[in-house]
Formats: C-alpha cells, sequence, structure tokens
C-alpha cells in the first residue's frame, strides 16, 4: 500500500513539469496580457471598476501562474488515481485468470472503489475552475485576450472528457472483478471437498499401518506390556492425530482408574497422571461400563465429561476426547483415552473404529501378560526351591567343619564321656592342661584322672545332677593333673543325645588361675588409681590431662573453677585456644611439644585466661604419660596460680625504683645548685686574688690579712661546694672517667706541691718513696683528687714529724700508703671517718679547716669509680696510714721494671665495686 | 696591640677577665650573649677568643662549633673557661676545635700565662 502510494506521489511530481509546458505555450501568445496599458489608456473604466477591478487584476496577474499550476496538479490527481485504481482491478482479476485454484489472503481482500477521494478533489476542482472562469469573465482579461481563455478551456475539457472515460471504465472493471470472484469461489469449495476426501483416506492408511504395526509388535511378544502400551499411547496419538493419550486401568473394585502411561505428543513424553475416584465422576464411570467406545465432540457439553474440574480441561486445554473401553471377560477392565486439546472436534466414524480396534489390542495385551506372569512365577518358584536346597546342604557342611575347628582349638578343655563317666573324646586343650594324653584317657573314668579326695564328694553329687538331666553351669571344681598339681576349673557339664541318640556327657571347663591372678592385680591397680584420682580431684591446684593434639581430656574441679568453664565446655577443646592468653600460646605449644616428645617441663611461666577474658600468670609443669595399650600419649599439666607473687614482686621493683630515682633527681639538683652556688665564687675569688696581688694598688698589712682571710673562706667554700657535687654526681650515677696514660711519680710530686705551704707552715718533714716507671692508665684527675685529700688529711692532723708517701705494686694491687706521725685515731671513730660530714672530736677539730665530706669522697672515688679501695691503720697519739689501693688489672699499671708485663687490653669501663666495710678488732678497714 | 673577645655573660666574671686583660695590655671586646659573640668573632676577627661555657641563648659548644664552620673564624684561638663541675666537657669542647681550656675559678696570677700560652700553640 505504502509502495503504491509513494509511486502515486511520484508520478504526480512527474505530472509537474508537463502542466508547466502547457501553461507556458498558453501564456507565450498574448504579449499585454497583463492589461495594464489598456487599462491606462481606459481611465474611467479603471475608476469606476477601480476597487474590485483592480484587487481581481492584480490577483489574478500576480497569481495566475501558481493559480493555474494548482488546478492541474488538482486535476492530475484525480486523474493519476483513477488510473491507479482501474490498473489494480485489471491486476487482479487477471491473477485470478491465471491461477485460479489459490486462495490467497490479497486475493480476497476487496478493492475500495475510490468514490469518496473523487468526489472530494473534484469538488475541490469545480470550485476552483469556477472562481477563475468567475474572475476572466469579470474582468477586462476575458475580453482582452479571449485566446488564452480559449486554450486554457479547451485544455480543461479534454481533461474532464478523459477522466470520465476513466471513470467509465473503472465501473465498467469493477462488475468484472464481481463476476470473477464469485467465479473463483466455487471452485475454492470444490477443492476444499477434495482434500477431504483424501485426508480422510490418509487416516485411514494411517490408522491401518499403526493397527498392523502394533499387531506385529505384540505377537512378537517380547516387551513387557508397559512397553506396549506406551507404544500403543503413542501410535494412537500419530494416528488420530491428538495431543493427550493415556491408558488407563480400573482397580478391583471399580472405585479408581489407575494411569498407567500418558503420552504427550507435543513433548513426546511418557508419564502418570492422577488416578480418578468413581466417587467424584459417577456419571463418566457409567458411561465407560456401558459402551466400547465414547466419542464426545465438545467435553463442555457432553454429559460424561461435564463433571470434570474444570482445572483438568482447562489445565490441558481439552476440547474434545475419545475414549475407548477395554473389556476381558465382559468386565470393563480399563480405558484408552484421546484426548484434543485447543477446540472442540468432530470425531469420524473411521477414527472411533480405530480407537475400538486399539482397544482390543490393548485387551489381547493384558491376557498375554496374564498368562506369561503365571508361566514366570511357576518356573521362579521352582528355582528357589533348588538354590534353598543348595544353601540348606553347604550351611550343614559348613557347620560340620565349624564345630570340629572350635572343639580342636577352643581354650577351653572339652571332654566327652558316655553314661558311665568313662571318656570318649578330649580335645587338644584339656590334654595340653591335664597332662594326659588323649591315648591314654579315653576309656579311664572322669574321677580316675581327676578325682582327689577333696573333690570326691563334688564330683559324685556333680554326676548325679548330671544323670538326672541337669544342666552344670559355671560349677568351680579343683581338679588333679597327670603331675599331681591341682587346678582350679570352672565347669558346664551337660548330657545330650548323639546321632545315633545314646547319651553323651559333655563337660567343658575353663582354667581359672591365671584370671584369678589377674584379678588380684587389678584390684590393686584399682586402689592405687582411686588414690592417685583423690589427689587430683582434691589437689588445690588446677590439673589438666590433655591429649596429644593438645585438647583437653580431663581436668579436676580446681581447674574448673579457676578457667570459670563447665567441665563440657572444657572436655575436648584445645586448652592452648580456650585458657591460654594470646601472648603465652607459642610458649606453651612448644612446651606442649616437647612436652610430648617426653620432655618433663618444671615451672615455665605462662599467662592464662580464665572464661571471663581475665589474664593471670601461671608456672605450669607438664609432663607426657605413654599410654602402654594405645601407645598414644597424654600430657598432665599442673598449673600453679602466681599472679599474686607476680604482682608483689612488681611493686618491690617499681617501688625501688621509685625510692632510687627520687634519690637521683635529689642528687641532681644538688648539683645544679652548687653550680649555681659556684659562679658568683668565681668573681669572689678572681677580685679577691687580683687585689691581695696589688694589681689595683698597694694594699698596707691590715688590708692583707684581712683579704687573705676572706680569700681563703671563699676558697673553703669553692672546695665544699666541689665535693657535695662530686659526690651528688656519683650517686646520681653520671660522673664519667677519662682514662690516660702518666707516670704516678710526677702526680706524686704535685700532690707535694699542693701541700707544700702547709708543711712550711708546720715544718714538718715529708718524703715521697716511689719507684720509678711506674706507669698508670687511668683518670688522672680522681686519682690525684683522691691521694692530695689523703696526704692533705695527714698533714693537717699531725702537728709535727712526718708524713711518708710510698708507692708499690704487687700482683694485684698498686697500693699508696700516707703514713704520719699524727694525732692518730680511737677506734670508734674509725667507724664514724667514711661517714659524710663527720669529723672526728679531736683537739685539731678547731683549728683545722675541713668540710667533713673528704674521706667519704675518697672511699666513694675509689669504689665506684677506680674499682679500687682504701685502708686505714692507726694508733692514738702515734700516728695513722692510710693505704689507697688500686686492682692492677683495672688500672692497667705496668711496672717496667719488673718482669711481668701486663699487657691486657686496657678496660673501656671500670665498674665500681661496692662492698660492704669491715671492721676488725686491729682497727683495719676491709673492703 | 692584640685583641680579645671575651664572651661571657655574667657581669662581674666580664669584669674579672677584662681587668685581668686590661691589666696585660691587651685591646677588649665583649659579647654577653652566644650569637652577639658569633657575630662579632666573624665580622671584625679578634686575636683571640675568651669563651664562657654557660651562655643563655647558645652555649659555648654550639658557639665553637659555629665560629669554626666559617672560614673567618678557623684559625683564631679560642680558650674556653668553664668550671669544675662541668669537666665533662673538656674533651668535647677540645673535639670541637677549642685551643685551650681554663678552669673557673680563675688565678688571676696564672691566668696570662695560660692565655699566652694557648694563644702561642
Amino acid at each position: 500500500m505504502l509502495k503504491s502510494r509513494l509511486l502515486r506521489k511520484i508520478a504526480c511530481l512527474i505530472c509537474i513539469p508537463f502542466v508547466m509546458l502547457f501553461v507556458l505555450s498558453a501564456q507565450a501568445m498574448p504579449i499585454d496580457f497583463y492589461g495594464k496599458d489598456f487599462l491606462v489608456q481606459h481611465p474611467l473604466i479603471y475608476s469606476i471598476l477601480h476597487p474590485h477591478i483592480e484587487f481581481s487584476l492584480r490577483w489574478v496577474i500576480e497569481y495566475k501562474f501558481e493559480f493555474a499550476l494548482a488546478i492541474f496538479v488538482v486535476l492530475s490527481i484525480i486523474l493519476i488515481n483513477l488510473l491507479y485504481v482501474d490498473w489494480q482491478i485489471r491486476k487482479k482479476v487477471t491473477q485470478r485468470f491465471l491461477t485460479p485454484t489459490v486462495l490467497t489472503a490479497t486475493s480476497t481482500e476487496r478493492i475500495q472503489f475510490p468514490t469518496k477521494k473523487i468526489f472530494v478533489t473534484g469538488l475541490l476542482f469545480i470550485i476552483c475552475l469556477t472562481l477563475f472562469y468567475a474572475h476572466m469573465l469579470f474582468t477586462y482579461q476575458f475580453y482582452a485576450d479571449q485566446r488564452y481563455v480559449q486554450w486554457l478551456s479547451a485544455g480543461f475539457f479534454v481533461f474532464v472528457l478523459y477522466g470520465g472515460y476513466l471513470f467509465g471504465n473503472l465501473k465498467r472493471s469493477k462488475q468484472l472483478e464481481k463476476l470473477i470472484n464469485k467465479l473463483h469461489l466455487q471452485n475454492i469449495d470444490k477443492k476444499i471437498a477434495q482434500e477431504k476426501l483424501q485426508q480422510s483416506e490418509l487416516r485411514l492408511q494411517k490408522q491401518n499401518a499403526s493397527l498392523a504395526h502394533l499387531a506385529t509388535m505384540q505377537l512378537g511378544g517380547k516387551q513387557d506390556p508397559e512397553a506396549l502400551f506406551k507404544e500403543i499411547a503413542q501410535v494412537s496419538a500419530a494416528a488420530l492425530d491428538v495431543e493427550r493419550v493415556s491408558v488407563w486401568r480400573f482397580d478391583d473394585d471399580f472405585k479408581q482408574l489407575q494411569c498407567i502411561g500418558l503420552y504427550i505428543k507435543s513433548k513426546d513424553l511418557h508419564t502418570v497422571s492422577k488416578p480418578l475416584a468413581a466417587a467424584d465422576l459417577p456419571v463418566y464411570f457409567q458411561y465407560l461400563k456401558q459402551s466400547r467406545v465414547i466419542s464426545i465432540n465438545d467435553v463442555y457439553q457432553h454429559p460424561a465429561t461435564a463433571e470434570f474440574t474444570k482445572e483438568y480441561l482447562k489445565g490441558s486445554d481439552i476440547g474434545a476426547m475419545l475414549d475407548g473401553t477395554i473389556w476381558l471377560n465382559n468386565q470393563v477392565i480399563g480405558v484408552i483415552c484421546h484426548e484434543h486439546i485447543g477446540g472442540p472436534r468432530e470425531w469420524t466414524l473411521d477414527e472411533q473404529n480405530f480407537v475400538g480396534s486399539i482397544t482390543d489390542l490393548a485387551r489381547l495385551t493384558i491376557e498375554a501378560h496374564k498368562r506369561q506372569q503365571v508361566e514366570d512365577s511357576l518356573s521362579h518358584q521352582q528355582k528357589h526351591l533348588e538354590t534353598m536346597v543348595q544353601k540348606r546342604t553347604a550351611s550343614i557342611e559348613n557347620n560340620a567343619k565349624l564345630f570340629r575347628f572350635l572343639v580342636e582349638r577352643a581354650p577351653v578343655t572339652i571332654l566327652y564321656m558316655n553314661i558311665a563317666n568313662e571318656i570318649i573324646e578330649m580335645n587338644p586343650e584339656a590334654e595340653r592342661l591335664s597332662g594326659y594324653s588323649r591315648e591314654f584317657a579315653i576309656g579311664k573314668t572322669y574321677n580316675e584322672l581327676f578325682g582327689t579326695e577333696q573333690n570326691k564328694q563334688q564330683l559324685a553329687q556333680l554326676n548325679q545332677q548330671v544323670a538326672y538331666g541337669q544342666k552344670i553351669q559355671g560349677e568351680e571344681i579343683t581338679t588333679r593333673c597327670a603331675d599331681g598339681r591341682t587346678i582350679d576349673l570352672v565347669v558346664s557339664r551337660s548330657m545330650e543325645l548323639d546321632d545315633d541318640n545314646n547319651p553323651v556327657i559333655i563337660s567343658i571347663g575353663q582354667d581359672m588361675s591365671k584370671q584369678k591372678a589377674l584379678e588380684a592385680n587389678t584390684k590393686k591397680l584399682l586402689e592405687s588409681e582411686k588414690r592417685y584420682s583423690y589427689v587430683v580431684e582434691h589437689a588445690p591446684i588446677p590439673i589438666l590431662i590433655i591429649d596429644k593434639v593438645g585438647n583437653v581430656v580431663d581436668v579436676n574441679p580446681e581447674a574448673l573453677s579457676a578457667a570459670g568453664y563447665s567441665r563440657e565446655q572444657m572436655v575436648g577443646k584445645s586448652f592452648i585456644q580456650l585458657i591460654v592468653a594470646k601472648e603465652s600460646r607459642k610458649k606453651a605449644l612448644a612446651a606442649a611439644g616437647r612436652a610430648m616428645k617426653g620432655k618433663d617441663f618444671r615451672a615455665i611461666e605462662l599467662l592464662l585466661q580464665n572464661a571471663a577474658g581475665e589474664k593471670y600468670v601461671y608456672q605450669c609443669s607438664m609432663g607426657a604419660v605413654v599410654q602402654s595399650t594405645s601407645n598414644e600419649g597424654q600430657i598432665v599439666a599442673i598449673a600453679l596460680d602466681i599472679s599474686r607473687q607476680k604482682a608483689l614482686q612488681e611493686s618491690l621493683i617499681t617501688a625501688r625504683e621509685a625510692a632510687e630515682s627520687a634519690d637521683r633527681i635529689k642528687s641532681m639538683f644538688v648539683a645544679s645548685m652548687s653550680h649555681e652556688l659556684r659562679t658568683p665564687l668565681n668573681s669572689i675569688i678572681g677580685f679577691l686574688g687580683v687585689v691581695l696581688q696589688g694589681m689595683s694598688g698597694e694594699l698596707n698589712v691590715k688590708q692583707k690579712d684581712q683579704l687573705g682571710r676572706a680569700y681563703h673562706s671563699a676558697k673553703h667554700l669553692l672546695s665544699l661546694i666541689s665535693d657535695v657535687i662530686d659526690i651528688s654526681k656519683i650517686e646520681a650515677g653520671f660522673l664519667e672517667i677519662h682514662i690516660e696514660k702518666f707516670e704516678l711519680a710526677p702526680l706524686l710530686a704535685e700532690v707535694e706541691h699542693a701541700v707544700a705551704h702547709i708543711v712550711e707552715e708546720k715544718y714538718l718533714e715529708i718524703s715521697i718513696d716511689c719507684a720509678a716507671h711506674i706507669k698508670l692508665e687511668t683518670d688522672r684527675k680522681r686519682l690525684y683528687q683522691v691521694i692530695l685529700n689523703v696526704v692533705s688529711n695527714a698533714v693537717k692532723y699531725t702537728p709535727q714529724g712526718k708524713v711518708k708517701i710510698h708507692a708499690s705494686v704487687d700482683k694485684k694491687w698498686l697500693s699508696v700508703s700516707v703514713s704520719d706521725t699524727g694525732i692518730g685515731i680511737n677506734e670508734a671513730d674509725l667507724v664514724k671517718l667514711f661517714q659524710p660530714f663527720e669529723r672526728i672530736d679531736s683537739p685539731l677539730k678547731i683549728k683545722t679547716l675541713g668540710t667533713g665530706l673528704g674521706l667519704y669522697l675518697t672511699r666513694k672515688i675509689l669504689f665506684q669509680l677506680l674499682g679500687g679501695r682504701i685502708e686505714v691503720q692507726s694508733e692514738p697519739g702515734k700516728g695513722s696510714i692510710f693505704t689507697i689501693k688500686l686492682p692492677v688489672k683495672a688500672s692497667n699499671i705496668a711496672v717496667e721494671s719488673s718482669v711481668s708485663i701486663l699487657d691486657e687490653p686496657p678496660a673501656s669501663s671500670i665498674k665500681s665495686e661496692e662492698s660492704n666495710l669491715s671492721l676488725n678488732n686491729s682497727g683495719k678497714i676491709l673492703p | 696591640m692584640t685583641v680579645a673577645l671575651i664572651i661571657e655573660d655574667n657581669e662581674n666574671n666580664l669584669e674579672l677577665i677584662r681587668f685581668i686583660l686590661e691589666q696585660a695590655h691587651y685591646k677588649i671586646r665583649y659579647a654577653m650573649t652566644g650569637l652577639e659573640g658569633v657575630r662579632q668573632a666573624l665580622t671584625i676577627p679578634p686575636d683571640f677568643i675568651i669563651l664562657d661555657i654557660q651562655l643563655p641563648d647558645i652555649n659555648g659548644l654550639e658557639v665553637l662549633k659555629r665560629i669554626r664552620a666559617h672560614p673567618v673564624g678557623r684559625d683564631i684561638p679560642i680558650i674556653a673557661m668553664t668550671s669544675y663541675a662541668m669537666s665533662g666537657d673538656r674533651e668535647r669542647l677540645l673535639a670541637a676545635g677549642c685551643t685551650s681550656y681554663i678552669e673557673k675559678p680563675i688565678d688571676p696570677m696564672l691566668v696570662i700565662q695560660q692565655i699566652e700560652q694557648a694563644i702561642n700553640k
């Protein structure tokens, strides 16, 4: 349609140039067609008709071309439309004639007669034409150029005439078409009838073929009925061209229809449908019982199927049914149901006949199957009987074998005796245990062989009981062996009949001696275990038993209460996951692993946690216990809570540290204070020195004396402060030592020089006795300080006499001893000697200056920095000897003159050797 | 005439050393902070410097390092003065380029001798 419409439009456009050509040919002839000059030459007419004429003229003049064009276009459209419709009708008619049998959608489509279109366009054309002619008539144009108008009119008339002709043609074509259509329809009817006939023939052929197929199958008889029913369903579905074919079977009391098979053609699917109950469908069942074939053309109309639930019919979209009932011995036994889907269907007679044949086939199948079943069951029963007999025979043989084996190998004594208690047979175990050989024993009575004085009565009683048919069970008898030993036996005895119905006494005995010993042992073990388990249960420390993969096997109540879990929560869980805190897991794992290898662990510290997540430090011991039976190790872990001890220890440590740090802070404070004190002292001493030396003018004697006192006081203060600083630093622990190499002799000379002025003042003698070439490697300044202190003390406390300095080296020590002839020290005062701010009461106390820190500092330097010690010997009134000792090794002293040169590497740091002083009776202070 | 730069924050000590050096006919310039001392030492280099270690802004060791880091100050003799309490500094000072080292309290008699020894090193 679209295509044709497009074609029409294209045709219109092609027409336009032809129309234009037509118009131009008309225009070419009158030169003054426009009529301007004409109007100018006749002003009267122009003025009378002025407004209208002007308009009309101008309109016509200006749009004449477009106007004419519009008319021709409209005209052309009409003509083309007419031509097209005519062409279509003709085409169709020709087609029908050429192919009369084809009944297609396009051929039956009726062609719309274009009256409406033609009418509208025609009206439009007439209006346009009228308007145009009206204008022409009412203007001068009409007169001015009659020729033009004539041409134009002639053209229009040609158009109109041609149009009329076409219109007439069209009508004729239409009539022709109607006629053809009628003929055509008759033709089609005939064709349909033929086709139906053909189809029916085909159907019959198909049905026959399928019946033949099924019959051959059944005759073959190899397939089981189910497969055959399937085949029937499939074949009849194909033959009748229905969607669903199902085979149903009544149960024994006609209450239900069981579906044997349902075939769905479109899916090629064999399935089974739900059973149908007679109570639900009484009418349908009645129909089934009465007729051979039930033909239902429309399921919704037929009374038999009206009662089917709508879901069943609608769900499968079933429109028609053809049911054939299966009869056997004048009884309905089943039904084959053909269900056509998608609307009603008229079942033909041949189809109904086919269904009848199919049901016959089904009946035959069922009969054949029943026969087969009976035959099968008979042969099966026979086979079963045969195998039963075979099995029975085999089992009897087996039993005999087994029995023989039992008797020969059983670890119990078995004796067969006749009614007179004579032994008929005995097994190897009885031989072994009693010591009698079988050959010897046979024919002897039981009492003869095994009887003793003690068991005589018991045996007699036993024999009597057995003879009366009692069965003896578990009687304990002490019997005699061949070598005279006695054995405890547990005997069971009874009288049985043998194959020939002779009475035989069977006596079975078991040796109890080993078992008794074992029992005693077990008892002991049980007691021991009881004791240990009591210990474990009541031990006030947690005990765990762990298996080799780390799972808890058992715990004691104390462990449960410590961990905060129940026994069920702990047993079987990994102890590491459960109670060991994350921090200790590695350690615990390693310990357990090593314990597993047989190494006992004692007192490793583990951080354990309880159920609430609280952590405690435990001291744990682990040891492996290897079970002899399963060869699987277990670990016994014993844990002791030491968190409290730990906490106490830690608190002690922190307390000590706090105290120590407080002490250090104090010392540091003193040190920095002392430094601040020294700064002003520097200028005091400096300026006093300057003035005393007369650098700023001469002084008189009195001034000099007074300034001298001030100068000495300042110096004393300075030394006091220096000592305090040194002590503080040593106590604070940051006094460093600076090791250098030097000779001892010059150092001693310096000391002598430092005290020279006092020595001179007091008229004392001072002597140095130092072996030449003693070389040291230590802190020179500190050593100088120490020696000077001791020497200046000696000088101070010696009113008259001598001060001797003596230096010597032995293997261990460098000793510098300073002896004087001074006032000496009391035994009581010796104790105070090395205490800070203690000065010995003496007549010289007031006269001599002193800080009371000198010896304290000396000892501290020696002990803590240089690793040496100081000893003192004194006798009041006679003098004292102070000996400074430095370890050779530590100070690295080498005596060049001596043979033994110690060339050990110089110690980089010297550890202070704090040791307690001990005082002995001779007044010696020893470290 | 030999010019000495004294870097010392304590007025009294400064006056003392100034007096002693003037007696020995040295020309004196002084600075009372470490930074001022460094500036003076590097702008018009003196013949030698007397340097206190305890200074209010940067300490003597730092002053020493800064002077020595500059080409101008590389060869000026520097005599450090510090108290006995700071004896641990001695090695550090000498290592940092200090020419000599005088312990406080100074002895007026000996100080000139010590200084001259240091300059002539």
